[in-house]
């Protein structure tokens, strides 16, 4: 079965306010091999509309973005969304409801990882206890401001995770990873 | 001059209300070591009243001797002095503690020049506003591999000018899982 990867960057107070802070080097190649390792995304719309169609046009514009590169060959997308609209393209599906049947049914698919980031639907999914594996970011900084982790996250108990790994980068930013429990 | 440290056990996504987790053996023993580094601890009411007579207690009753939170009781006694900013509290308890009711930052730069060991706190509120000033020298947190989903959060309320950017000096992994990170101001 292949697993529900999760990766968000944040600051040491929790928030996940992609304009409050820039991603060194080392936190972009980090990004671009979870997404290698990934064939599908899964998106909400607010996440979807951040990525789409700024990284897809970045790889056409500048080819030499490895990130980028690696965005767009993902053959998938998934987006979650109750609001009209259309996406972009053939590889991008929009999904109404059932998220969890949806979750496991893209896990029972033969491939890659599926990759998830943003902060509403991640929510959900680690409600439903759908993420497998959880790559957080920290960077050295408090922000003092701005939407934090898994805010308003519905959990009947807390989740315990366990930590497989952790990472240091130059710029002070650590990567830990942890599995679900 | 002395430093100020602060220190505190927080969930992943940020929770550090000290009620939704217990802290593993391994992170009693750092905060010890901590507390042993440690010639004033600086609180407000609401973290002062936590610790005491709680921990005072636990230093006095032989029936603790041999548990892990036994070593930090006695560390925590064995601090010799303790400065209480509160706007409400009335009166503390023993001789070493004195409530200090307005001027935080005078006060904590008076501190920093006595000679000694550490100044150390923790807590929320009184943190917040230590860290705000840049008057917090060393930080420790300490990151639970938990989701609590609810609680307080770090630094919640804080009101910085701008973003604090902090040099992460070191990491240390405990067996539980909890990852100890230390950062210096920058």
């Amino acid at each position: 079965m292949r697993k529900l990867v999760y990766a968000i960057n944040m600051t040491l107070d929790g928030c996940v306010d992609h304009t409050k802070f820039m991603p060194d080097e080392e936190t972009f190649a980090y990004f671009t091999q979870l997404t290698r390792d990934a064939d599908t995304f899964v998106y909400g719309r607010i996440t979807y509309q951040l990525m789409v169609p700024y990284w897809p046009d970045t790889a056409k514009e500048d080819p030499s973005d490895e990130y980028a590169k690696a965005f767009d060959a993902v053959e998938k997308i998934v987006v979650f969304s109750q609001s009209s609209g259309s996406a972009e393209d053939e590889k991008t599906r929009i999904v109404r409801s059932g998220l969890k049947d949806e979750i496991l049914k893209l896990k029972q698919e033969e491939g890659k990882n599926i990759f998830t980031g943003g902060v509403n639907l991640a929510s959900q999914m680690a409600a439903l206890g759908l993420i497998d594996e959880y790559h957080i970011v920290v960077l050295p900084i408090i922000a003092g401001e701005g939407r934090r982790l898994f805010e308003g996250i519905n959990l009947e108990e807390k989740l315990q995770l366990k930590l497989v790994e952790s990472t240091v980068f130059k710029s002070g930013a650590v990567v830990l990873r942890y599995l679900k429990k | 001059m002395r430093k100020l440290v602060y220190a505190i056990n927080i969930t992943l996504d940020g929770c550090v209300d000290h009620t939704k987790f217990m802290p593993d053996e391994e992170t009693f023993k750092f905060f010890t070591q901590l507390t042993r580094d440690t010639g004033t601890f600086v609180y407000g009411r609401k973290t002062y009243g936590l610790m005491v007579p709680y921990w005072p207690d636990v230093a006095k009753n032989p029936a603790e001797q041999g548990n892990i939170a036994y070593e930090f009781a006695r560390a925590f006694d064995a601090v010799g002095q303790i400065v209480v900013f509160s706007e409400s509290l009335v009166s503390a308890e023993g001789e070493k503690t004195r409530i200090v009711r307005t001027g935080l930052r005078d006060e904590i730069l008076k501190l920093k020049q006595e000679p000694g060991k550490n100044i150390s706190t923790g807590g929320v509120d009184l943190a917040s506003q230590l860290a705000a000033l840049g008057l917090i020298d060393e930080y420790y947190f300490v990151v639970h591999p938990i989701i609590a989903g609810e609680g307080r959060r770090l630094f919640e309320g804080i009101n910085l000018e701008e973003k604090l950017q902090l040099k992460l000096v070191e990491s240390t992994v405990f067996k539980s899982g909890a990852v100890v990170l230390r950062y210096l101001k920058h």
